[in-house]
């Protein structure tokens, strides 16, 4: 382990983040302004073309478990009726409103919102979103998730410029269709107008965004030694993801980049000694980020990668000629397949374990959150089969309560000297 | 054994061998198109009773248990002699099914197994997705018209005629059961050769089973809801413990029989309409007037009490129990949970226990 400090962007980004929810309480509560609630896997952008604020139901789930909340509100679920197997990773944020309780809540809580947007990649989203619209009384859309007829092999390299063809065109005849609709709605829950004009700038924006997080990617996957912490490429990111579309999202991203190129000209790692990297399969440990740095000091091992590090170059990017609505349909219609579905899964992480010169994987498998689950089996295999061994940890990631810590870092050293050792 | 019960274990166990035929995961496949193209549907059912070997290669154990035994089956090679198996998109991990069926193909290019094809009918209730289903629809009778014989606007309203035909007989078997007059087990069987035999033996079966039917005495009367049930189990616990199962409510059962599809105009159009809007699933949205529903039937058949059994792995129907015990509970009806219960190798201590407290609290609620 390095004696690194963080990197001076991380911190900026954190600011950002607090600094953003003070604004967005300041509109809201303040001076009334809509916001919306939208998954993960929703177009944000449609919102931001309106100029309307967005809170990921991901982020502040993750805020919540940062905060080391979860436990409260899990037992509080249960002890409403709902039964101890269902999904923690988005269902977070439901409960907080459920609570009522803003001086519990991270930030305050989430007021009223103009509306609720999820997306149906599984069963129970359509439930929860309605109970929680119930809550608020707000409106929710609901877009629905047509399924792929065929994954065919290859949709890191035709993402961004051969989608037409890959997420087949009657799928996105329909979502461009369903995102017609919501801006039908959002506009008359908001009072808002929707600005073309402002999405075709947006969609350019992030597009030139995945660009530069695809420089600090390959800086970071080529480096003798690793530059960052896997945490502070999560915040830093993510920060941009959530963000995406601004020119402060790009600002960032290039700030970032340019600091990374600098550690990586001075030859500085994060592990002076860094003779191994894994990489961190499925969602990320909310709860417990310092996980990732255990086995530096230990093993001269790092965390180099997980799907938050480059996803947001690898897939929002989405270049068109023509209709920037499309290339949006484009974006959201099939993340679900891409992270959680074999053998798109399996594909995208391979590559990156060859570009990132990774010689294991940990995979969180999660608990009770099935839905992040899926595809973890055949994904273990095809990078086994590549020769890539992978280590299975199954918690779930925001629910502190089925951490172990002393075990699952007892598990990892284990694996580490193993079978990550043998393999190299 | 009943006839019933000999009826459905033979048709269970021979279809997989028979060559030939059109296979159908869930009772919600548009068996309507499959009749129209003059085809042979074969119902896919979940086998409880035997634990996945091949299947664990490859699939989690998270995913429900019915979806474990089909791909299970199908990595057997129990389908192989199929023309073709259709997958609805009847849940989320129905559509699963289909991903990790292709995938695992690639794995093993030597596994004997039919064509499938995803049957991507939609349920959200809004114009644009019964316009993609529509195009779904298309797609779909345009496969079937080449595997069989062309699917015409008569030769679909035909095939209505005849599945509406079954949710009739369904109906009627539903109201036997209701009744007190057949057990719970031998109606779950009836209802699970839905789409499995034709039209007419299935009506004649209705019939038969009306023409046995007894009086009994009468029993409280119970409501059953949760996950989806592919063998008798739960219902023999009721029948052993003398209820009368007044509501079955899982996406398999009493729903199956209405509405009918209507074929006022196209009737492409009818059979679209039916499976974005009315076919049972947990995919259907918004759930609050499906919970009014529920209390409404359960009201209408002098229920005194409920119970829900949820699988394992369950991740969805979980969230639907609140809202539903609280509705009830304002009807007069109490309830009662067990979770957890296995697709494969089921607690039925845990489920005997769940019967007995929904008893005890139903009588309470009596002498209240």
């Amino acid at each position: 382990m390095s004696d690194l400090p963080p990197l001076s962007v991380t911190a900026l980004a954190r600011e950002n983040q607090k600094q953003w929810f003070q604004e967005f309480r300041a509109r809201v509560l303040q001076a009334g302004e809509p916001y919306a609630i939208a998954a993960a896997v929703a177009p944000h952008e449609v919102f931001h073309a309106m100029d309307v604020p967005v809170v990921p139901i991901p982020w502040y789930s993750a805020v919540i478990s940062a905060k080391q909340l979860s436990p409260y509100y899990f037992s509080l679920m249960e002890n409403m009726g709902f039964h101890d197997g269902l999904p923690r990773y988005s269902t977070l944020p439901y409960i907080s409103t459920l609570d009522n309780d803003p001086a519990r809540a991270p930030y305050g809580g989430l007021p009223k919102p103009a509306l609720i947007l999820e997306r149906l990649r599984s069963d129970y989203v359509q439930r929860v979103g309605e109970l929680w619209a119930e809550a608020f009384d707000c409106p929710l859309v609901l877009m629905d998730a047509p399924g792929q007829t065929e994954l065919r092999p290859g949709w890191p390299e035709a993402a961004q410029h051969g989608w037409e063809a890959l997420y087949e065109p009657h799928r996105l005849d329909f979502q461009v269709e369903q995102l017609k609709a919501l801006i039908h709605t959002a506009e008359q829950a908001t009072g808002k107008p929707f600005r073309q004009s402002r999405l075709e700038r947006d969609m350019a924006n992030i597009n030139r965004l995945g660009e530069v997080i695809a420089e600090a990617r390959d800086l970071i996957a080529s480096a003798p030694l690793c530059p960052v912490p896997l945490a502070e490429q999560l915040t830093n990111v993510m920060a941009c993801t959530w963000q995406r579309g601004s020119q402060w999202a790009i600002d960032h991203a290039n700030a970032y980049r340019d600091e990374i190129a600098d550690r990586v000209a001075a030859g500085q790692g994060i592990c002076t000694g860094e003779k191994r990297r894994l990489l961190w399969l499925n969602n990320g440990l909310w709860f417990n980020t310092a996980f990732y740095r255990y086995f530096e000091q230990s093993h001269d091992t790092v965390f180099v990668w997980s799907m938050y590090s480059d996803f947001l170059s690898d897939g929002y990017r989405k270049y068109y000629d023509s209709d920037p609505l499309r290339a949006l349909a484009a974006r959201h219609i099939s993340m679900s397949e891409q992270l959680h579905q074999p053998p798109w899964m399996a594909e995208w992480i391979l590559k990156q374990a060859r570009d990132f010169r990774a010689d294991g994987a940990v995979m969180l498998t999660p608990v009770n959150d099935r839905m992040a689950s899926l595809g973890t089996r055949l994904c273990k295999l095809a990078l086994e089969h590549a020769g890539l061994p992978v280590l299975e940890i199954r918690a779930n990631a925001v629910d502190a309560r089925t951490w172990d810590d002393e075990t699952n870092r007892a598990r990892v050293a284990q694996f580490i000297e193993e079978r990550v050792t043998s393999a190299r | 054994m009943t006839a019933l019960a000999d009826l459905h274990a033979r048709y269970a166990a021979r279809h997989c061998c028979r060559a030939g035929g059109v296979g159908l995961i869930t009772p919600i496949a548009p068996i309507e198109l499959v009749l129209a193209a003059g085809l042979r549907p074969v119902r896919l059912y979940g086998q409880t009773d035997r634990m996945p070997t091949l299947a664990d290669r490859y699939m989690e154990a998270e995913m429900d248990g019915e979806v474990r035994s089909l791909f299970d089956q199908f990595l057997q090679g129990r389908f192989a002699g199929l023309d073709l198996a259709l997958l609805p998109h009847a849940s989320e991990q129905h559509l699963h099914l289909k991903y990790y069926l292709d995938e695992a193909q690639r794995w093993e290019p030597e596994l004997d197994m039919p064509p499938v094809a995803l049957v991507d009918l939609l349920q959200t209730p809004a114009w644009a997705t019964s316009r993609y289903d529509r195009d779904r629809i298309d797609n779909l009778a345009q496969r079937l018209g080449t595997l069989g014989q062309p699917i015409t606007a008569q030769g679909l309203a035909q095939a209505i005629a005849q599945v509406n035909a079954m949710r009739l007989a369904l109906r009627r078997v539903v109201a036997l059961r209701s009744a007190g007059r057949i057990t719970a087990a031998d109606a779950h069987r009836f209802a699970a050769l839905f789409g499995a035999v034709s039209a007419s033996d299935y009506a004649d079966l209705a019939g038969r089973l009306a023409d046995q039917s007894i009086v009994q005495t009468a029993g409280l009367r119970v409501v059953l809801s949760g996950s989806m049930r592919d063998d008798t189990r739960v219902y023999q616990a009721l029948d052993d413990a003398g209820a009368v199962l007044a509501v079955d409510d899982h996406v398999a059962a009493d729903r199956l029989g209405g509405p009918l599809v209507e074929p006022e105009t196209d009737p492409f159009e009818a059979v679209t309409e039916y499976y974005q809007l009315h076919a049972p699933s947990v995919r259907q949205t918004p759930q609050r007037p499906l919970d009014e529903a529920f209390v409404q039937r359960c009201q209408d058949a002098g229920a005194q009490v409920h119970i829900c059994v949820l699988e394992d792995v369950d991740d969805t129907l979980g969230w639907d129990w609140p809202r539903r015990r609280d509705l009830l509970q304002a009807a007069g009806i109490p309830s009662v949970l067990l979770t957890g219960r296995g697709y494969f190798d089921p607690d039925d201590g845990a489920l005997k226990a769940t019967i007995a407290q929904a008893i005890a609290l139903a009588q309470e609620a009596a002498h209240v």
